[in-house]
């Protein structure tokens, strides 16, 4: 029993050996590098360093601003933050008044479905045009 | 020696030459390819599916732990790709049962000795192509690849005893096969 397990065990070995390997299409490796350069461009690689620098550069002058803010100013030179906001602040808040005031206007509704309209109209377009392609 | 050197394509990779994956490809890609075509015995799938095995794997390098070879990691990606495909296309995806009756091993290994090689090399892939997916896998990677069962049971999922009475079936099987389409030609000549 054993010596025959031992006979089809060399003779499967002679017969896959003598099968050989498929080939894939010559330009195989060509295409694979097509697309891994293709999905490099749509996704570059993010490392951890890349997150941190953003991170960085989103924290510190956030930190500095809202030091600066809360200390009344004087961080750089005489600079007050909270003097050089006011009127950015003031104007902010004029703007959103006069939005409050406008929005109540009845013909702003009708408007703004208007362009959800026609927005929603594009997108159908470009998918119709997609799917024609 | 393989591996160190996919270790060192892995690396340039990772360091951002791109390039040297082109290196990994060529490596592995006629086994890939070898594995995919016979699990999914079309030719254009099997290429598909070799080409998303190495994007998915490019994808994926940096996650890659390297307490296995690079190829092993590999072909359980292009394994994996081909179970879910089988599964969507509903093919025959688990084994037959054991032939009930096995030709005289002697007689077959004469017969197939007394052929011209590229004789035998069709008959052998037409003898393959009859197995089922998993009973192809395990013998193409323990005797094409050489992979040791412990290996070939992480690539399938599979316990090691599972492998090893798969290998069983799979040699009785390529046997049997081999010998009905040996006979079918002898009766086509005569």
């Amino acid at each position: 029993m054993n010596a025959n397990n031992n006979d089809l065990d060399k003779n499967t070995r002679k017969w896959m050996s003598e099968s050989g390997l498929e080939k894939p299409d010559s330009d195989f490796t060509h295409r694979v590098m097509e697309q891994v350069e293709a999905k490099k461009k749509r996704s570059p690689l993010k490392s951890n360093g890349n997150i941190w620098h953003i991170l960085l550069a989103v924290l510190v002058p956030l930190a500095y601003f809202g030091y600066s803010y809360n200390a009344g100013g004087g961080v750089a030179g005489g600079f007050s933050l909270q003097t050089e906001l006011q009127p950015y602040i003031r104007l902010f808040h004029l703007v959103v008044e006069k939005l409050a005031i406008d929005m109540s206007a009845p013909l702003v509704p009708l408007a703004i479905a208007a362009i959800v309209a026609l927005l929603a109209f594009d997108r159908l377009i470009l998918r119709s045009l997609s799917y024609n392609r | 020696m393989n591996r160190t050197k996919d270790e060192y394509y892995i690396q340039r990779v990772l360091q951002g030459d791109h390039s040297s994956y082109a290196m990994l490809v060529e490596r592995h890609k006629d086994m890939v390819y070898t594995l995919a075509f016979r699990m999914l015995k079309n030719r254009e799938e099997a290429e598909e599916v070799a080409q998303d095995a190495f994007l998915k794997a490019y994808s994926s390098l940096k996650k890659f732990r390297r307490d296995s070879r690079f190829s092993t990691w590999l072909y359980r990606i292009v394994y994996n790709l081909c179970v879910s495909r089988l599964r969507k296309s509903k093919k025959q995806i688990h084994s037959l049962d054991e032939p009930d009756r096995q030709p005289e091993l002697q007689d077959t290994s004469y017969r197939m000795d007394s052929l011209e090689e590229a004789d035998r090399q069709k008959f052998i892939r037409q003898a393959l192509t009859n197995l089922a997916y998993d009973e192809q896998t395990v013998l193409t990677l323990y005797y094409q690849d050489d992979l040791p069962v412990a290996e070939i049971a992480e690539i399938t999922q599979m316990t090691s005893s599972n492998v090893k009475v798969k290998l069983h079936r799979a040699r009785k099987r390529l046997h049997a096969q081999l010998g009905d389409i040996l006979k079918q030609e002898i009766n086509s000549l005569l």
